[in-house]
């Protein structure tokens, strides 16, 4: 299918969940570049989809900037959320930040609880996961429960980095300006590296088993519908 | 207007609240502060706090209470740091913790608070790390400190709110002079304090590392006049003159002939920087005029 064609069936799909169905709708974009297609998309569909930045507190500072430089580019409001436990909360028995002894507890509070809890507002929850990302992600669905009656879409999933790829180049999307300092994924600050190796995502996490921060693991029913 | 002093009960906060505290155009300078050098002198001393003047215990990592007072300002000047003099080497994560991410949660509350108009972010001198030359607004910053590295991430969060509010970044040099609050581990304070009171100051290396300094009154006043500017810059240098601990050591000598001096590691030669003056800190506050040696008398005589 070409890439346009793809595009029109997610505004569709988007329009048929909105409308048709009366559903409340949310998307959380992570800013990088390769996730603004989707935003981009989103925008495109004329729909009330508000679309989430996770604040985590630890990101790196050229991320917040860049959502405000996608923003106006696109013409659509990107707001911000956080987590409502306190830094000075998130620290270990030694005194140190969670990243620097338990990066999953970090994620948990920074990221997994706030979407949580977007979860409960909303009916569906859009998100810009790529199955050519990572073995966890290979695994979804286009459309998998996120638990509590709300469900996930994937509308990207299908796509390729290519793909992805063309279609900022078409549109002439904004770049996340790490790229050309050569970090092919970016997160939070102290948990990203620039790009190793030939994977992208072995920035993040770098020399460590884990690959996801509990978004896609942790808000997700196992069984598909 | 109302005032939040990030790390107000300390050395700089407490001189810069007792002058705003007289101010009339001010209506309340909030101090918040951890306490974390377990400090209390802003608290005692003839000088009355005003009743203009709160105090909020709460660390910079509080977002939950910072936000709360970022809310209630027009302007911030954050002063809040974790420091170590003379070796800024301690621990990486701790720098890190209050002086970047903490900078990153107080422009994250100022970001969000439609009443808080202005940020002054005080950076440091140890950002450009150390040279032979005399650095300027335009030196690339290259700390060597894991504290100076700190404090720019710290600045790059501040940068960040450049458009959304008005924001300056001072790079302030080594601060010294006469204060209920001053630090003891600040060199020129030590040494005058064990001139007087050991008779001898401990030099490490061999003294001719050259530094970059600032009275604390001439900080006091230049942060007051800032906060009114109507001409703030984005980033200045605040410093007053350079000179080697050698050349500290032996102006004190002249004032307290007794004075010895004590090397350790002598065969050493200790990094230096050096800063050009900023003539927009002059535009605010004048060019210095007094001597080392009359600011060090005067500085002497006020101690018991």
């Amino acid at each position: 299918m070409k890439s346009e064609d793809k595009v029109l069936r997610i505004i569709a799909e988007l329009r048929r969940l909105a409308r048709d169905e009366g559903k409340r709708l949310f998307a959380t974009s992570s800013l990088q570049t390769h996730s603004i297609p989707l935003v981009h998309i989103i925008a495109r569909s004329e729909l009330d989809i508000p679309i989430y930045c996770l604040n985590t507190g630890f990101l790196f500072p050229e991320t917040l900037a860049f959502k405000d430089e996608v923003s106006e580019a696109l013409g659509i409001e990107i707001r911000s959320i956080s987590s409502s436990v306190p830094k000075h909360l998130q620290r270990d028995a030694k005194g140190n930040f969670y990243f620097t002894s338990n990066p999953d507890y970090c994620c948990r509070l920074n990221k997994v609880e706030p979407t949580a809890m977007l979860l409960e507002k909303y009916d569906v929850w859009v998100n810009g996961v790529r199955a050519d990302q990572n073995l966890n992600r290979r695994n979804m669905k286009t459309f998998q429960p996120a638990g509590n009656g709300a469900l996930r879409y994937h509308p990207v999933l299908d796509w390729s980095s290519k793909e992805i790829f063309d279609y900022i180049k078409a549109h002439k999307l904004p770049r996340h300006p790490l790229d050309a300092q050569g970090y092919a994924s970016v997160g939070c600050e102290p948990c990203t590296r620039k790009s190793v190796l030939e994977d992208p995502r072995a920035a993040r996490w770098f020399g460590m088993s884990k690959t996801e921060c509990g978004l896609h693991t942790d808000l997700i029913e196992k069984e598909s519908k | 207007m109302n005032i939040l002093i990030t790390g107000g009960a300390g050395y700089l906060g407490t001189e810069l609240c007792l002058r705003l505290m007289q101010r009339t155009d001010i209506e309340t300078v909030t101090v918040y502060d951890n306490l974390s050098r377990k400090n209390f002198n802003f608290f005692l001393g003839p000088e009355k706090l005003d009743s203009k003047v709160r105090f909020v215990e709460a660390e910079i990592l509080d977002s939950y209470t910072l936000e709360k007072e970022v809310n209630k300002a027009d302007c911030v000047v954050h002063l809040a740091a974790k420091v170590t003099t003379p070796f800024a080497d301690e621990s990486a994560h701790l720098f890190d913790q209050v002086n970047n991410w903490g900078t990153a949660e107080l422009c994250r509350a100022a970001e969000n608070s439609s009443r808080c108009k202005r940020i002054i972010y005080m950076s440091s001198a140890g950002v450009y790390g150390s040279g032979e030359e005399a650095v300027n607004l335009t030196t690339p910053p290259n700390p060597k400190t894991f504290y100076g590295i700190s404090k720019l991430k710290g600045e790059r969060h501040a940068e960040r709110l450049a458009g959304k509010k008005e924001v300056s970044i001072v790079r302030c040099a080594n601060v010294y002079g006469y204060s209920k609050s001053m630090r003891f581990d600040a060199v020129i304070n030590r040494f005058v304090l064990h001139a007087r009171h050991h008779g001898r100051v401990t030099i490490n290396g061999d003294g001719d590392q050259k530094r970059a300094f600032v009275h604390v009154d001439r900080v006091s006043l230049f942060l007051e006049r800032l906060i009114f500017s109507a001409n703030m810059q984005p980033r200045y240098n605040l410093t007053d003159a350079d000179h080697t601990v050698n050349d500290i050591a032996y102006t004190l000598k002249e004032i307290l002939p007794e004075t010895e001096m004590l090397y350790v590691d002598q065969q050493l030669k200790l990094r230096q920087i050096t800063v050009a003056p900023d003539r927009n800190v002059d535009a605010l506050i004048g060019a210095k005029e007094i001597t080392l040696e009359e600011e060090l008398r005067e500085f002497s005589d006020k101690m018991a």
